[in-house]
């Protein structure tokens, strides 16, 4: 007997969670007014009725349950919150069925928003901004794109060179005034 | 005006308990107003309102001989009356009463700064003391309360409020725009016929699912109440009619009430329905939810009351220009008559009662939940009329896409209430409940059915209510889960749904199958209650419901002196609670004509008639009807009836002459208050 | 402020009413949906409505910009509207996340706050959006924001379904496409819709006007997967939200995906690499009017496409 109960002991450790009670330290009630700030809503309205996590398409599909998102943030639970990752398609199919009227895309949008100041902008959003700054456009063309151009009888370049650099140079400007290349960390040059 | 030189000002400061006095200091208000000019003396009491508070208040006055009172208490909308009431048992005019508002306006607003707050009070009693010098006496005209009452609606409320008062000997017209009376608890008539019926079971079982929690037939229930009403012969019952204008005040409105053709004598008809059998029109029947057909010439539904065919004109061969006489030939006693024509009623009542009561939301169509775009989704009103033993399926329910038994069943709860998105935020309040009821009812009849409930949050408050639920997951095995449902998808073969919904407590996301799908739909205002309510002048809240005069000291008063509201046209309610609300508005109808006479305040406009150049602005501006325009001899003026006026000024305001002055609130009388408050000290 | 553009409306056919806003992805990925659209330009006989407008960058990508700045994002939108402003066009889009971005930035802009603060940052760019003054019926002078439009909008109410019924040469006959409407198509804002986001028709009602038959599947309105920077974060999610809805319509027996976004486009295609599914070819909704208005097929560029649309161009692609 006592044998086995040392046996199912040790087997069961290794099944044990490792979790531990949330603690009002990891509270940070002050993590509402910062989504506001960011133009996210008030998640207070939110029911948590879990129709928007029903219409989900990434809700369906990862542990990231856009109704525990929002609980997360109404309890103020922001480490919890930013370390979720970047998962939203905005296709608002949530703010279109929320009863309490609440848009939960738009808190996403405000969450990324807050991680890109406090935690940096994930790598994609470098490079496509980077591109933006350098191209115009958020896509770089590949040499058999612009060979079928030619053959089918369109521009070669997609982007008009007499424009161009004057556009490019509008958007470095823009990009200059609001500090965004500062933000995301590119490269404008002078 | 020169009283303001000799007028006598007696102060008395009401302390609420620690309402005020906890932030206010009153003794230092009350040492205060004793220094101002004019003030006789000022008094502080812990409630003014309680019986030694107006005992003492009576005795100061009649001591010193103050010509004018300033209380500084709570708002006027809950005492104003009181104190008026008790300055003339002192023998004062009622008129001669300033009430300044140092609790909502003063002490609750700025409970953390109570220094700042006792200042603020000083300075709104200084107002109000230079205030009370302007007041003058004025007498309240009589008005003469015609003793008859104008109910409209037939549904419970309705009838259960026109019955008591005409056991009380008033006469009451009954209007009702359904060719039955009974309402929405009669369209819930349900299992009449199990009672006897259940095989090999104990009839005291719980066979009768009309209402909860008793779960007793609302046909037994509500029948009794239907015949009293209809043999009684203080009561008027208009069927299919509608109230068309109403104007008019308390104590004597004129109502227009038009009433529709019934094509059937109602005297002839004993309902035996032979006209109905022979009838070669066939329709969907619309009180069955479409569940069933009718007749051109039909009744609702079989157990309606008064038990009365009526034609529908739409239908009708005959009302169409067709030849076709076969009811008539079938009635041995003539009843059809398609001579039948609309008719105008005049009444004069005394007092209005609004019973409009609910009708169930309609679900948006080919919306996410697929209402009538899948045969298998239905509101919870379908369901109950196929639960109706004598309803469209016999008391069984059924797939409305292959009339077969369901044996799993999903209810939704929450369909059109609590959504802000559709302007319906609020709690429908009896949803809950009647889906246990529903379910309970199913699991009777068929125990092996397998039911679930999609919810967001249970609420199941009131008497017994709490125990219902257990009994509906305990006893009958009805399962809850979590979560609003995201969407329904129609297996197109089979016809049965998939739920898709998060189960919010185990956080998955779930999709299951059932053969039924049951909105539990939301109660919302009967169509046509914001028409009714802006004839009335009555105020609606955010959700259109009748907004009722004090949410809590006065549930069935209405803004408007003289119309009352009771039962679901106020809010969504269960019987209990609307029988109780018809009561409260029968005996309030009841006190207010009992006196026969009543003196209506004199807080009213009145019109220079020198100054008026009769332009008629006020008429159009004024929300209640006051101002009509007479013929005098120096051209068109206007004249304000008192009875009718409330006192709001908007005529005052807005008249280019200047010519309309509101009692009590005169210009002399707010500059007074204006220049006190920017006196320096 | 002068704009530096004003010398080009006057060069440009300022007689155009609506600017050709293409984006990001059409010209850099799939250019035989540009040619296309040139195609159904000139076959409806209308290319004298409209133009291209040769200085628009990129919209901005909503996916990246809305989600880190959004006063950045405003400001190059606005940047791009004001162009069309100077045009004083009708911006039209051929992509979802276009449509949508252009169409927040309007609404936001008519924010008198917002629109200040995007005035304060366009006159580093010599520009101010006010938007393009109207006299209106009753003669008042007001300024209309510029109007965002989706092409799928403008076949349907401005050039309507005869005309393109009536030019069709190359009729889809028995051809089951299964259309794909795209989340940002639906609900690109909070408050404007083009149709009804729940039961959408226009896209449906032209593919049925070119003969084709567009066949209803399960979920149809459910996303592809790729927006709001899904695809650029965690392909394999996009991959999996992909996979659900290429199921549902190989399992309605589709023969062809239309959709009137190149981005649902680009992660519709692509991701059947990824997946052990069978193929099934997917156009934008451009490449298909192409298709019945007579477009050769060999000059639509199809070869950009991942997977290949032989089959049905060797039934339908009757060439002229």
């Amino acid at each position: 007997m006592g044998h086995a109960k040392k046996e199912f002991i040790i087997s069961e450790k290794e099944r044990l969670l490792e979790e531990v009670p949330i603690v009002d330290e990891e509270c940070d009630r002050d993590f509402i007014k910062a989504i506001i700030e960011m133009g996210g809503g008030d998640v207070q309205v939110c029911l948590q009725c879990g129709n928007c996590t029903g219409v989900c398409p990434v809700s369906l599909k990862t542990e990231n349950k856009i109704r525990n998102i929002i609980k997360m943030c109404q309890m103020g639970l922001k480490e919890k919150v930013l370390s979720t990752p970047w998962v939203c398609a905005t296709c608002h199919r949530c703010y279109e069925h929320c009863p309490a009227g609440m848009n939960p895309a738009e808190l996403i949008v405000a969450l990324r928003h807050i991680v890109v100041r406090e935690l940096g902008p994930p790598p994609f959003v470098v490079s496509i901004s980077n591109n933006v700054a350098n191209l115009g456009q958020a896509i770089e063309i590949s040499d058999k794109i612009l060979d079928l151009r030619k053959k089918i009888g369109l521009n070669e370049k997609p982007f008009d060179e007499r424009y161009r650099s004057k556009a490019i140079m509008d958007i470095r400007t823009i990009m200059r005034a609001t500090g965004y290349d500062k933000l995301i960390g590119i490269d404008l040059g002078d | 005006m020169n009283s303001q030189t000799d007028a006598k000002v007696g102060v008395f400061i009401c302390k609420c308990g620690a309402n005020i006095n906890s932030v206010v200091d009153c003794e230092n208000v009350r040492g205060y107003a004793s220094q101002l000019p004019g003030v006789t003396f000022s008094i502080c009491n812990d409630y003014l309102c309680s019986p030694d508070g107006l005992s003492q208040m009576r005795e100061e006055i009649r001591k010193s001989g103050v010509t004018s009172v300033v209380v500084a208490a709570c708002t006027p909308r809950i005492c104003e009356k009181i104190f008026r009431d008790n300055i003339e048992k002192a023998g004062l005019n009622r008129n001669m009463l300033h009430i300044t508002n140092i609790r909502e306006q003063c002490s609750w607003v700025h409970a953390n700064e109570p220094f700042k707050a006792t200042e603020k009070a000083k300075n709104l009693v200084k107002m109000g003391v230079s205030r009370a010098k302007t007041l003058v006496p004025a007498e309240g005209v009589d008005v003469e309360l015609k003793q008859e009452v104008l109910v409209i609606g037939g549904g419970v409320a309705g009838v259960e409020a026109a019955y008591k008062l005409a056991e009380l000997g008033f006469k009451v017209h009954l209007v009702e725009r359904k060719p039955m009376l009974g309402g929405n608890m009669a369209a819930m008539f349900t299992c009449l016929l199990w009672c006897h019926e259940a095989p090999g079971k104990p009839q005291s079982l719980n066979f009768r699912f009309g209402t909860f929690p008793a779960c007793d037939c609302s046909g037994c229930t509500i029948m009794p109440k239907l015949n009293d009403v209809i043999t009684h012969p203080n009561i008027n019952i208009l069927l299919l009619s509608e109230v068309k204008e109403i104007v008019g005040h308390v104590g004597n409105f004129r109502v227009k009430v038009l009433k529709k053709p019934r094509y059937v004598d109602e005297k002839k008809c004993v309902g035996c329905g032979n006209c109905a059998v022979v009838c070669p029109v066939v329709k969907k029947n619309e009180y069955d939810y479409g569940l069933s057909e009718r007749k051109a010439i039909f009744m609702p539904y079989q157990q309606a009351l008064p038990r009365k065919y009526v034609i529908d004109k739409e239908a009708c061969l005959r009302l169409k220009g067709q030849e076709c006489s076969a009811c008539l030939e079938a009635c041995e006693f003539e009843a059809p008559n398609f001579e039948d024509h609309e008719q105008e009623i005049d009444l004069e009542v005394g007092a209005i009662i609004v019973a409009t009561g609910f009708e169930p939301y309609k679900p948006r169509i080919h919306g996410y939940l697929g209402y009538q775009e899948y045969d298998n989704v239905i509101t919870i009103m379908e369901l109950e009329r196929m639960l109706d033993k004598a309803g469209p399926t016999g008391g069984i329910v059924v797939r409305p896409s292959d009339r077969k038994i369901p044996k799993k069943i999903a209810f939704i709860q929450c369909v059109g209430s609590r959504n802000r998105k559709i302007n319906a935020g609020y709690c429908s309040k009896v949803c809950c409940m009647y889906t246990m009821k529903n379910a309970q009812a199913i699991k009777e009849v068929h125990p092996e059915t397998d039911i679930t409930v999609y919810y967001i949050d249970i609420r199941a408050v009131g008497k017994g209510v709490e125990e219902f639920f257990h009994r509906t997951r305990e006893d009958y095995g009805v399962e809850y889960t979590r979560g609003r449902p995201a969407r329904i998808i129609e297996d197109k073969e089979t016809k049965n749904l998939i739920v898709r919904a998060e189960e919010t407590l185990l956080n998955k996301i779930t999709e299951r199958m059932y053969d039924l799908v049951v909105l539990s739909v939301s109660l919302v205002p009967s169509e046509g209650t914001q028409e009714l309510a802006s004839m009335l002048r009555l105020r609606t809240s955010p959700d259109g419901f009748i907004q009722e005069a004090h949410t809590r000291m006065k549930p069935v008063e209405t803004s408007m002196e003289g119309i009352f509201v009771c039962g679901c046209a106020q809010g969504p309610k269960d019987v209990p609670e609307s029988l109780a609300q018809a009561r409260a508005a029968a005996l309030e109808v009841a006190v207010l004509l009992s006196k026969k006479v009543a003196k209506a305040e004199s807080l009213n406009a009145f019109i220079e008639t020198e100054k008026c150049i009769g332009c008629g602005l006020c008429i159009d501006i004024c929300p209640y009807g006051a101002p009509t325009p007479v013929m005098t001899e120096s051209g068109m003026k206007m004249k304000i009836t008192e009875a009718l006026c409330k006192g709001c000024g908007t005529c005052v305001v807005s008249c280019p002459a200047k010519a309309i002055h509101a009692r009590q609130f005169t210009d002399d009388q707010i500059f007074s208050e204006i220049k006190a408050a920017l006196e320096a000290e | 402020m002068a704009s530096i553009w004003v010398i080009d409306t006057k060069d440009a056919r300022t007689a155009a009413k609506y600017g050709l806003f293409y984006g990001c992805i059409i010209p850099n990925r799939y250019p035989g949906i540009e040619r296309s659209i040139k195609v159904i330009l000139e076959k409806l006989g209308c290319n004298q409505l409209f133009s291209d407008i040769p200085q628009a960058t990129c919209c901005p990508v909503p996916g990246i910009f809305y989600s880190s700045d959004k006063e950045t994002w405003l400001a190059l939108a606005a940047r791009n509207l004001c162009i069309a402003q100077d045009r004083k066009q009708e911006l039209v889009t051929f992509c979802n996340g276009c449509f949508s971005s252009f169409l927040m930035a309007t609404e936001q802009l008519s924010d008198p706050k917002k629109l200040g603060m995007v005035n304060r940052i366009l006159k580093n760019v010599f520009m101010k959006y006010t938007g393009i003054p109207r006299v209106t019926p009753e003669g008042r002078r007001v300024l209309e924001p510029i109007k965002v439009r989706h092409f799928v909008d403008v076949l349907y109410r401005d050039i309507g379904l005869e005309s393109i019924k009536s030019a069709v040469v190359n009729p889809l006959k028995g051809l089951k496409v299964a259309v794909h409407y795209g989340c940002h198509y639906l609900r690109p804002t909070e408050r404007e819709c083009i149709e009804d986001p729940v039961n959408p028709i226009m896209v449906d009602e032209i593919v049925a006007s070119l003969g084709a038959e567009s066949i209803n599947y399960e979920n149809k309105l459910d996303c592809c997967g790729a927006g709001g920077g899904v695809r650029s974060y965690v392909v394999d999610l996009a991959a999996a939200i992909s996979r659900d809805k290429l199921m549902n319509i190989i399992n309605a027996g589709a023969d062809l995906i239309v959709t009137p976004c190149p981005y649902c486009l680009l992660q519709l295609d692509t991701v059947q690499e990824r997946l052990e599914l069978t193929r099934i070819p997917v156009f934008h909704i451009t490449e298909l009017i192409a298709l019945a208005l007579g477009a050769d097929p060999r000059r639509l560029g199809l070869e950009a496409h991942v997977v290949p649309a032989d089959e049905i161009i060797s039934k339908y692609g009757g060439t002229k």
